[in-house]
Parts: C-alpha cells; structure tokens; sequence
C-alpha cells in the first residue's frame, strides 16, 4: 500500500501543482471539520474523489486498495457508537438511536478527513511535500528526519520483505509458536540491518563533504495564481452551499 | 610525471572484535604500494577479504593507514576538515551500494546535494545537476524518489551525485555487481566517455571480464597487498597469478589458451 500511494503520489497529473493541491486540501479539511456533516461531508467525499480520480488522474482500484484499512476502522468505530452498554439487572447492550445519530455524524465527518488526507498522499509527492515545509520556514532539523525516515520507510520495508519470504519458504511460521519465534528474528535483523545501514548511508554522505545539513536544490514550483484561486475556491463553494442546504436537507 | 594518487606503505587493521580468537585480526592492508596516474582507467582486483574496500575508503580519506603514506598530486593527505573537503572535492566515491549513498526525495535532488555542500549557488548547483543528468542519461527519471527505480538506475543515479562534484578521480566499488549484462554494456558506455572527458577512474571488481575489457591498468591484491599490477593481457593473462590469488582467467584469454593447447597437443600428435 506504501509503495502503491508513492507511485500515484509521483505520477499523477497534479504531481507538479503541490502549492494549489495544499490549499485545496486544506480548505476541504476545513469544510470537513466546520460544516454540519450533513450534506457538507458527503459533497467534501464527492469532490474529493473526483478530485483524486478525475483531476489527479489515479487509478480507482489503488484508491479503493488504500481505503479499505481507513474505512474498516471507521466502521468499527461506527458501530460501537451505536450501542450503549447497560447495568440494570445485569449485563445488556441496547441500540441507542442518539448513538446511531452520532456515530452518523462523526462517521461522516471521519470519511470527508480520510478522503481528504488520501487526496493530498496521492496527488502530493513527498519531495514536493516537504519543499512546501522548507519554504513555510519549518525547522531544518524536523525536515531532515522526516526525509530520512522516508527513505530508510522503503529501505526497510524491502528488507523486512526479504526476510519474511526467506523465513516463509524455511516454513518459519507453520506454528503459532515457530511464527512467535521467527517473528522476533525478523525484528533483531531489521534492527541490525537498520543500524549497517545507518552507518553505511553516513559515510556515504561524509564522501559528499556532508556538513551536518541535509540541503539538496528545492524543486521549483509549477503552480500559477489561477490554480491557487481555483483551489480556494472550490471548498468556499462547498462550505457556503452546504450552510444553505441545511435547514433544507433533513439528516438522516 | 607525478601520480594523481599515490600510496606508500599504507598498513591498516580494524579493531578486533570480542569474539575473535586470540583477539588478533589479520591486517586488511599491509603495506600496499599504487600508483594512480591522472587519465588513469585501474581495476583493483582481489578475492572477497582481499582489501578491496578497505584501500576504496582509505581514497577518499575515511579510513587513515596505521603506518604509511598516502598522497594526492604528491602533497601527504591533509586529514583536517577542509583538508578532506577538498579532497573529496577532487575525489568521488561511488559506493557499492547505491541505497548506501542516495538519501533524497528525487534524483534531482540528490544530485544536488554535493554541489551544495561545496558552497555553489544554486544556479551553478542547478546546472552541475543538469549537466550529471545528462551524462548518466537520468533526465527522464530525475523527479522520482530512489526507491522507484531498477538498481542500474539507482546505480547511475549514484555516480551522477559523484560526478557534479566535478572530481579528477572517480573511484567506484563494484561497479558492474548486480547488473546485467546490458547494464554492464551500458554502464562501460558511459564510464568511457566520462573517461574521455578527463575523469580518472579506479574501480574495485569481481568482474574479471569487465576489467579486461575496460581497463588500461590492473591491481591485483591479496591478503592486503598488492601482489601484481600492470597491463590487463599480462596480468590477467598469468594462469599461476589468478589461481594464486583465487580469481579466473577472463573468459576471452581463456578461450584463447584453450585453443594454444588444443593446437599444441595436435602439432604433437602430427608430428609423432
């Protein structure tokens, strides 16, 4: 899923439009966030969808892929909203139509701030992310672990992959308890491999004169005034018209 | 004519470690003398635990010889800061593991980092980074992050970040591991015409093919030193050399004496 969010997220159409993409994604956060979830959520749900889909060019089925682990929560935690626990006379779960209310809301709130956050990783490459960061003065330092956690993320994922395959065809995990055991291993040499790998990296720096500051070239910003207008825009539009509707729109 | 880099003596042994016998380690390099002239093209050749790397990170400074000298353009090592800086200016590494050394969010950007490490504008970064890209043919793929790419391209993409440093000697440790046969192809290409541009460089391989092929100029070490050097025919060449120091003769010389013997023992037959 990591790997597959990455690649949408560096070759979609809007891979080069970071600044406008942020300022739209930031004002849907806020629809999301402020306007009564009915209907503001669900049109925050449509328009990013056919935001991500329509506009960044993604694929549906890798969209869909990395929704399903978000949502599976979010049902979850739906569904225990929904009943209440009871004392009198002993033990009893009721269903609480106040609950179901909001657990309808907070539902719906929850999956307009999934689809958003999903629509900035997949249009947002992470280069481009944290040049945003650097221009908006974040400190040099937080930039720096978060690029290297990016980078050694891939690393690390392709070596605990490697090694899970290897215990796997050894029959590593046949037994819960010879699952436990090789499990434990897995992890003592993804630490090992992550400390080699450390070490490695840092003279490998050291042999490009690295001077205690990770500074590489910012790439430059393709985004025009009319993208940011648009990306303003849109999630005006959809907050004022979902302040209109309410009265209208009865909720569920 | 004063050597590019030179060695002299240079004697090196790793801490030994807790579990090592008697607590003695045998000495990677014991007293490697080399000569690295400029335009240099030098294949370093050795089995595994011969010293290969060892005398690489020795190169650029990393590592600093017990005993021995080592010299660039016939001035001692400076060790201080600036000192290495500028010899890692003049010097780049290209190390085996290309994950080892590309640490950015796009090729791009990790090209850029030496550049800028070396006090350059960003313009004059920009177009280093432009020019790298050219010549290791990553245009297309410059905006993607490293793990998105095959392990020739990450290959390349690492001694791009070596080249904008605009270095006299390019030093590259197993260059052609893990690469196919057309990477390999390819990578000979490009190391030709960096070669053709002025670029001194020394390579550490396995490959004994490759250094045949490519090299102007072998090393051959063994337990730390170096036991032969010269012409690539005559050192690759010498059966009782390569079995010696447990590498193979390339494949072409080997055809080569095969057909000598092949053509001796029927010389012999006809002439009984």
């Amino acid at each position: 899923m990591l790997r597959s969010i990455d690649s949408c997220a560096c070759t979609n159409r809007w891979r080069n439009h970071s600044e406008a993409v942020a300022v739209f994604c930031s004002g849907l956060m806020l629809c999301a966030m402020l306007v009564p979830p009915w209907p503001g959520a669900p049109l925050v749900v449509a328009v990013s969808l056919a935001a991500v889909l329509a506009g960044g060019g993604v694929s549906a089925r890798s969209y869909l892929r990395s929704l399903v682990l978000p949502a599976g929560f979010l049902v979850t935690s739906a569904i225990g909203l929904c009943f209440s626990l009871g004392w009198t006379g002993g033990w009893h779960v009721t269903y609480s139509p106040l609950g179901a209310q909001t657990a309808l809301a907070t539902g719906l709130r929850a999956l307009a701030a999934i689809s958003v956050t999903m629509l900035f990783s997949f249009t947002v490459p992470m280069p481009r992310w944290l040049a945003l960061l650097r221009r908006m003065r974040v400190p040099e330092t937080l930039l720096d672990l978060i690029l290297l956690t990016y980078r050694t993320l891939f690393l690390l994922n392709d070596g605990l992959t490697a090694i899970l395959r290897a215990q796997r065809n050894r029959l590593g995990y046949r037994t819960p308890s010879r699952a436990f055991h090789s499990g434990g291993l897995a992890a003592c040499a993804l630490f090992v491999r992550a400390i080699n790998h450390s070490q490695r990296m840092e003279r490998g720096l050291a042999a490009r004169n690295y001077t205690g500051r990770l500074v590489v070239l910012l790439p430059p910003s393709s985004t025009r005034l009319r993208h940011l207008l648009l990306a303003l825009a849109v999630p005006i539009f959809i907050g004022i018209a979902a302040l209109l509707a309410t009265p209208s729109v009865p909720f569920p | 004519m004063t050597p590019l880099l030179e060695l002299r003596d240079v004697h090196y042994a790793y801490a030994p470690t807790l579990r090592m016998a008697g607590g003695q380690r045998p000495p990677a390099l014991a007293g490697v003398c080399l000569a690295i002239a400029r335009r240099a093209r030098l294949a370093i050749l050795g089995a595994n635990g011969a010293g290969k790397s060892t005398l690489l990170w020795h190169l650029n400074g990393t590592l600093r010889p017990a005993t021995g000298n080592l010299l660039y353009a016939g001035k001692p090592f400076d060790y201080s800061r600036h000192g290495l800086a500028d010899l890692r200016q003049r010097l780049a590494l290209v190390l085996q593991e290309s994950d080892d050394q590309l640490f950015a969010g796009t090729i791009r950007e990790d090209i850029s980092f030496g550049p800028l490490n070396l006090g350059l504008s960003e313009a004059e970064t920009a177009a280093r980074v432009e020019e790298s890209l050219a010549a290791m043919q990553l245009n297309e793929i410059a905006e993607l992050p490293p793990h998105q790419l095959s392990h020739g391209q990450r290959k390349r993409a690492a001694i791009a970040g070596a080249l904008a440093m605009r270095p006299e000697l390019l030093v590259l440790d197993e260059p052609t591991a893990g690469l196919d046969p057309r990477g390999v192809d390819a990578l000979a290409g490009q190391l030709e015409r960096l070669h053709a541009s002025g670029i001194a460089i020394v390579f550490t391989t396995h490959d004994i093919d490759f250094a045949h092929r490519w090299a102007s100029e072998v090393a051959v070490l063994q337990h730390g030193r170096v036991v032969a050097s010269g012409a690539p025919n005559a050192i690759l060449g010498d059966a009782a050399l390569m079995a010696r120091t447990g590498l193979r003769l390339p494949i072409t010389l080997a055809i080569q004496a095969a057909v000598r013997g092949s053509d001796q023992k029927h010389s012999t037959e006809t002439g009984a």
